[in-house]
């Protein structure tokens, strides 16, 4: 499958987290591809592992509690997991970059924003202060900052949410990456601006050709940017396919709760659907299907045996036992109360 | 309440140093409660005072009738450092419990009400705290006059403002909290509200200072008695002791400093391992009730 | 930030009001004639049927405001009374005094709050390591030994058997050409008016009679900052802006040094704040000790000869100091941390 224009192979990857209480598998065996200039989706709730995934991908697990056991992350034909940190630090910020979801905590607030830039394109791509400034003045201009020879003075306290996030993307295109991780990158704004945000994230991926993978909580987030979707619960892929078929097809009833979430202004209903319950905590994962203490559709063999991914159709992937029939199950969707 | 008890003496007992530390009180405790049995006072309605062993104003070295040797004056040391546990925890006890009393009165005061109480009693807290605590404490004694009933009222007077903002603190973190926003809207009295509600959530960061404390201020006090400006001579107290021993130990007069070693070691052994102790456990408190600080 | 400073500044002749209001109020314990040592500037004023003018004069006996504005106009005219304990007037004495325990505290706290920060940031590095157990163990004792069983066990080990850190701040000899008329007082501090005057020996026999009374005056807060600086940069390391400098792909050594110190850098200057605060309190205790002639023995001295001028003068000069002591704090607090600048 040695794809030429694939950028990203993830393959069978492990993580696990020490505790104070134990050992326990933060993600279990989870495959997704990017290709160049493609934006992959990954979706799910809070607490289901796509936020350790992508610190897996970056190697930025917390130092002697996450640990990756098994599994592969192939980026331009070279094994991240194998890499030395040295040579791993070259990649981060260079060629992978990473959007947090609060601005405000993810930026060092005793320096200004321009100087946390600035330092980043110093090591990087090698430029001395003048320089680097002049170019930090630019790339605020490119992602919208208002007054950037200004601005780049300012302190993350001083800009508004919005402008945070700007300043925050202009840091982590300003290396040109060849691939961006955005993880729940407008969650924390405004519904005008998470669009403009989103709009501006579109047009600069395009400008550079990079790819992106954008993990976030929000269906609709992923309709609007995302060609690929993997959907993730409790530490695994449920779910994987091409935008459409999944939007047309959903082949999981965790998808089918997903989407059955977003608020739709074509069809009236008394109330938002919701999925019952929690994502079940890592110590205490059901026997068989994870999603079994949720699911409106279980049968005896879901508490049973886990199932594996499914191949849907070409390229559409499903971890349900009762994935055929998901068409004619959804009809009769029973969200509990 | 008594397994939330357990459950803290279990972790304590779990980490050797907490342990370590609450030994160490134990210990003290112990020998404070016993000091009548454990050093028997000659003097039954002074067991405070030393009993002296002579007149003669050289140290002796430790002997049966005296097993860590007499200071200058020929006070026992075993005995002023029994009693002087009792002195210690007596201090802290007194100075501790009148400094929680204002500091309770007026941090709860403070928050509860907010507004211009508020301000009055912050601005009245800061002005206190402009000022070196043992600078306060030594011009308010220097008013009063030496004594160990004049310092405890100094230490008193320049210690309850650490409690005063801390129970401030602590009071309007809870008082957000939903149970008490509801006491409020049902109408229960504010002083049911702070008894109940309140106080008993602001209770861990306290017992933490205490224990804290319970380490600082006999030993400051200790401090002002080595200055001669605490307890009357022939007082059992641990700093006194001390100061007892400086002439000897410098040795100027070309004799061997080590002949007295005995002078200081106990009296400081003493003090140490006594701190040590509340150190120790105040740690560990900090660890159990503050996951913030356990790292 | 210039506008922060001067804002500061301009609210000081507040904090002076206040502070010297409750160093008056403490007076009201005294008798008039107690307290008519802190208005006299020579005992010959006294002789004859003198003390009742005075204490009229001075006011001793109106109510409390009016003799608190009396003895503002008198401390304002740098009249601080007569010092029983010296018989010297207070002024004098502190002007002599100050000096030597600027001297002392200055040496003590500029190590510790250089090392010692350096020393924390490199515990939380090696978190659990063998450095940091070690550092655990000397904060906790300087935590434990109070500064007059240290202070002693220094004297003791150091002069009484070792014979080699003497008390007092000069030898014999070395105050004798410190005390002439050739030698050259610029800053009032033996070691830097000796190095100002090239006389190396004076230099050298200052210094030696400071290192007892800086390592007991310093052990304390050497472990208190410590502490704090470790804990801080724990929490720091564990923030998410730590977390994006990673990502960035900067070294370890730029994440430690530049975006975890700074930020635990704010907490450690409220502590040095306090630190310094109590060293002004330790030179009580540690000046007793050592013999040595600075404010603090000064202190010790005063309170217990009843001399009343005397502790006035000296709460005076602390309140000051702790006053700017405050000041600095809040600027450094202002350099380091933009939010509190602006706010």
């Amino acid at each position: 499958m040695a794809n030429e224009n694939m950028l990203l192979q993830v393959k069978n990857l492990h993580t696990i987290f020490h505790t104070e209480d134990g050992t326990v598998e933060a993600i279990g065996g989870v495959d997704f591809e990017v290709k160049e200039g493609e934006t992959l989706g990954i979706v799910g709730e809070s607490g289901c592992g796509k936020s350790v995934t992508s610190l897996s991908v970056m190697r930025l697990l917390p130092k002697g509690i996450g640990e990756i056991p098994q599994g592969e992350v192939i980026y331009k034909g070279k094994n991240l997991l194998k890499l030395p940190e040295k040579e791993m630090r070259k990649i981060r910020g260079k060629e992978i970059a990473m959007i947090f979801q609060e601005p405000m905590t993810a930026l060092n607030p005793v320096y200004t924003v321009g100087d946390q830039l600035v330092e980043m394109v110093e090591l990087h791509l090698g430029m001395n202060k003048k320089e680097a400034y002049d170019y930090a003045i630019k790339m605020f201009e490119k992602v919208g900052i208002p007054m950037p020879e200004k601005r780049i003075y300012s302190y993350p306290h001083e800009l508004s949410g919005g402008l945070r996030q700007r300043a925050m993307i202009a840091m982590m295109m300003s290396c040109n990456p060849s691939l961006l991780i955005a993880d729940e990158p407008t969650t924390a704004l405004d519904v005008t601006i998470q669009a403009q945000v989103l709009d501006l994230m579109r047009a600069l991926l395009k400008e550079y050709n990079s790819s992106l993978i954008m993990i976030t909580h929000d269906l609709g987030v992923i309709a609007e940017m995302a060609e690929r979707v993997a959907v993730m619960y409790a530490g695994r892929i449920v779910e994987y396919a091409d935008i459409i078929p999944l939007f047309k097809k959903p082949s999981h009833p965790y998808t089918v709760g997903l989407m059955r979430s977003i608020p739709r202004p074509d069809v009236e209903v008394d109330r938002l659907d919701s999925i019952k319950g929690v994502v079940p905590d890592l110590f205490h994962m059901p026997k068989g299907c994870r999603f079994n203490t949720r699911c409106p559709y279980t049968t005896d063999k879901c508490f049973e045996e886990e199932p594996p991914l499914f191949e849907v159709e070409p390229g559409h992937f499903s971890r349900c036992w009762r994935y055929a029939e998901m068409e004619e199950l959804s009809k009769h969707w029973e969200s509990g109360e | 309440m008594m397994e939330g008890f357990l459950k803290i003496l279990k972790k304590i007992a779990k980490n050797p140093t907490s342990l370590a530390g609450l030994l160490l009180v134990l210990f003290f405790v112990i020998v404070a409660i016993f000091a009548p049995i454990i050093a028997h006072p000659e003097y039954p309605d002074t067991p405070y005072q030393m009993p002296q062993s002579g007149w003669s104003s050289i140290p002796q070295p430790p002997s049966w009738q005296n097993p860590f040797g007499t200071s200058e004056g020929q006070y026992d040391i075993y005995y002023g450092i029994i009693w002087g546990t009792r002195t210690a925890f007596k201090i802290g006890i007194v100075v501790i419990g009148l400094a929680l009393i204002i500091g309770l009165f007026v941090g709860t005061m403070a928050a509860y009400f907010g507004g211009w109480i508020d301000e009055v009693l912050m601005r009245i807290t800061d002005i206190f705290l402009a000022f070196p605590f043992l600078v306060g404490v030594i011009v308010i004694i220097t008013m009063l006059g030496p004594g160990l009933t004049h310092v405890m009222w100094a230490l008193v007077l320049f210690y309850w403002m650490g409690y005063a903002r801390l129970i401030r603190g602590s009071v309007l973190e809870v008082k957000e909290n939903d149970y008490v926003m509801a006491g409020r809207a049902l109408g229960t009295p504010g002083y049911k509200i702070i008894t109940r509600h309140i106080l008993p959530n602001a209770i861990f960061p306290i017992i933490i200072q205490v224990s804290m404390d319970m380490a600082t201020i006999p030993l400051t006090a200790a401090a002002l008695s080595f200055l001669g400006l605490g307890s009357p001579v022939g007082y059992a107290d641990w700093g006194q002791l001390v100061s007892f021993s400086r002439n000897w130990i410098i040795s100027s007069s070309g004799g061997n400093p080590f002949a007295y070693w005995y002078t200081i070691t106990f009296p400081s052994l003493a003090i140490i391992l006594y701190a040590m102790g509340w150190n120790l456990l105040g740690d560990a408190l900090r660890d159990i009730f503050d996951p913030r600080m356990l790292v | 930030m210039a506008s922060f400073i001067i804002r500061r500044i301009l609210l000081l002749p507040v904090t002076l009001l206040g502070l010297t209001f409750l160093i008056f109020f403490f007076t009201s314990f005294l008798s008039p004639y107690q307290l008519l040592s802190a208005y006299v500037q020579d005992p010959r004023q006294l002789q004859g049927g003198n003390v009742e003018k005075l204490i009229d004069k001075y006011g001793l006996r109106e109510n409390f405001m009016i003799r608190y504005g009396k003895w503002l106009g008198q401390i304002s005219h740098g009249n601080l009374g007569w010092s029983l304990s010296l018989n010297e007037p207070v002024s004098v004495v502190i002007e002599q005094r100050f000096p030597a325990t600027l001297e002392l505290t200055i040496y003590a706290i500029i190590p510790v709050i250089f090392v010692g920060i350096w020393l924390g940031v490199v515990a939380s590095v090696h978190h659990n390591g063998v450095i940091d157990q070690i550092l655990r163990v000397f904060a906790l004792l300087g935590y434990s030994i109070p500064a007059f069983v240290l202070g002693l066990l220094i004297l003791f080990i150091f002069y009484g058997v070792l014979g080699w850190l003497p008390p007092g701040r000069l030898d014999q000899w070395a105050q004798m050409i410190f005390f002439s008329k050739n030698f050259h007082h610029y800053t009032g501090l033996a070691t830097i008016d000796a190095l100002l005057n090239g006389n190396i020996p004076i230099f050298l026999d200052a210094l030696k009679h400071l290192i007892s009374p800086i390592l007991t005056l310093s052990y304390l807060s050497w472990a208190g900052l410590l502490r704090i600086t470790r804990s801080s940069m724990l929490e720091s390391l564990g923030q998410d802006y730590i977390r994006t400098a990673r990502a960035k792909g900067l070294s370890e050594k730029m994440i430690v040094n530049k975006h975890a110190r700074r930020n635990a850098l704010i907490p450690a200057t409220t502590v040095a704040g306090l630190m310094f605060i109590g060293m002004l309190g330790g030179v009580i205790i540690t000046e007793t000790i050592f013999n040595y002639p600075g404010i603090g023995s000064f202190a010790a001295q005063a309170a217990t000869q009843f001399d009343y001028a005397g502790i006035l003068g000296v709460a005076l000069v602390y309140g000051l100091v702790t006053i700017i002591g405050n000041l600095i704090v809040d600027i450094s607090y202002a350099m380091i941390d933009p939010r509190v600048r602006l706010g």
